[in-house]
């Protein structure tokens, strides 16, 4: 693990206090650790605007030929295209 | 163009895919012009994302969604215009008065003239408000057999006719 220096107002190092002796977390360090890795998975829309640079950078590498041949796998099957998209309409 | 039309195209075991694929190709060199509204690229989306999940599984999430943006990377490739109804206006019916998008006032009321679901009149309303504005569009293409078999109604709303994409690509002379 690394070490994060985080200057933080007297009344958040109180709060923290009071949480550690109902002993919600074990020490001050465990948790900031817990509080920051919960708002990471609250909050995915955080990183959101990577995760869609890196999608976009990797749909460009796909080939017209390599995604040919994976949509005529995924979109296979016995309903039409009318049908599939009818789905999506409530019918 | 209804969403379906982009579907078969992708989708080699259609039924419409050999017409679909050679409006697409002539879309991709420019040869014939399309409009779509912007609720395609969501039905897009939403099918790509579902059948992909379908046939692959949730294993690697990741590559679903790359299948999803390369799709509407390769939708985007074709050269539509998409037609999007900007705005927003007064609606009032009794007690109810509140502003809202242009699509949903104009869907509203479509839904006193027709029987139609909800997204199938977003489309429709957003297919007159295109004819509104671009009096060279010659019809409305659609795999869809339900609204197929209301053509002669839509045709009268929208101002233009509904045709299968046999009938289109057989229409334009398309080989």
């Amino acid at each position: 693990m690394e070490i994060l220096n985080v200057k933080v107002e007297k009344d958040t190092i109180e709060k923290l206090e009071r949480l550690i002796k109902k002993k919600a977390y074990k020490n001050k360090s465990e948790a900031v650790r817990k509080m920051l890795e919960e708002h990471f998975e609250e909050h995915p829309e955080l990183f959101g605007h990577d995760e869609l640079q890196g999608i976009l950078r990797e749909a460009d590498y796909m080939s017209d030929q390599q995604f040919e041949k994976l949509a005529a796998r995924v979109f296979k099957g016995a309903k039409t295209a009318a049908q599939l998209v009818a789905q999506g309409r409530d019918r | 163009m209804d969403t379906n039309v982009f579907i078969s195209a992708l989708k080699s075991d259609d039924p419409y895919h050999a017409e679909a694929g050679r409006v697409a190709s002539r879309l991709r060199k420019g040869e014939i012009q399309a409009e779509t509204s912007t609720l395609t690229l969501l039905e897009v989306a939403s099918v790509a994302s579902r059948l992909y999940h379908r046939a692959e599984g949730s294993k690697d999430d990741h590559k679903r969604k790359t299948f999803v943006v390369k799709t509407l990377k390769t939708l985007a490739g074709l050269g539509i215009r998409f037609v999007h109804m900007s705005g927003d206006t007064p609606f009032a019916v009794g007690n109810i008065k509140t502003d809202m998008p242009n699509v949903f006032n104009e869907s509203i009321l479509l839904s006193i003239q027709t029987t139609l679901r909800t997204l199938d009149l977003m489309h429709v309303a957003a297919a007159r408000h295109a004819k509104q504005n671009n009096r060279e569009l010659g019809a409305f293409v659609t795999g869809d057999t339900e609204l197929l078999r209301m053509k002669a109604q839509l045709s009268r709303i929208t101002g233009m006719p509904f045709l299968s994409p046999r009938e289109y690509v057989i229409d334009m002379g398309l080989k």
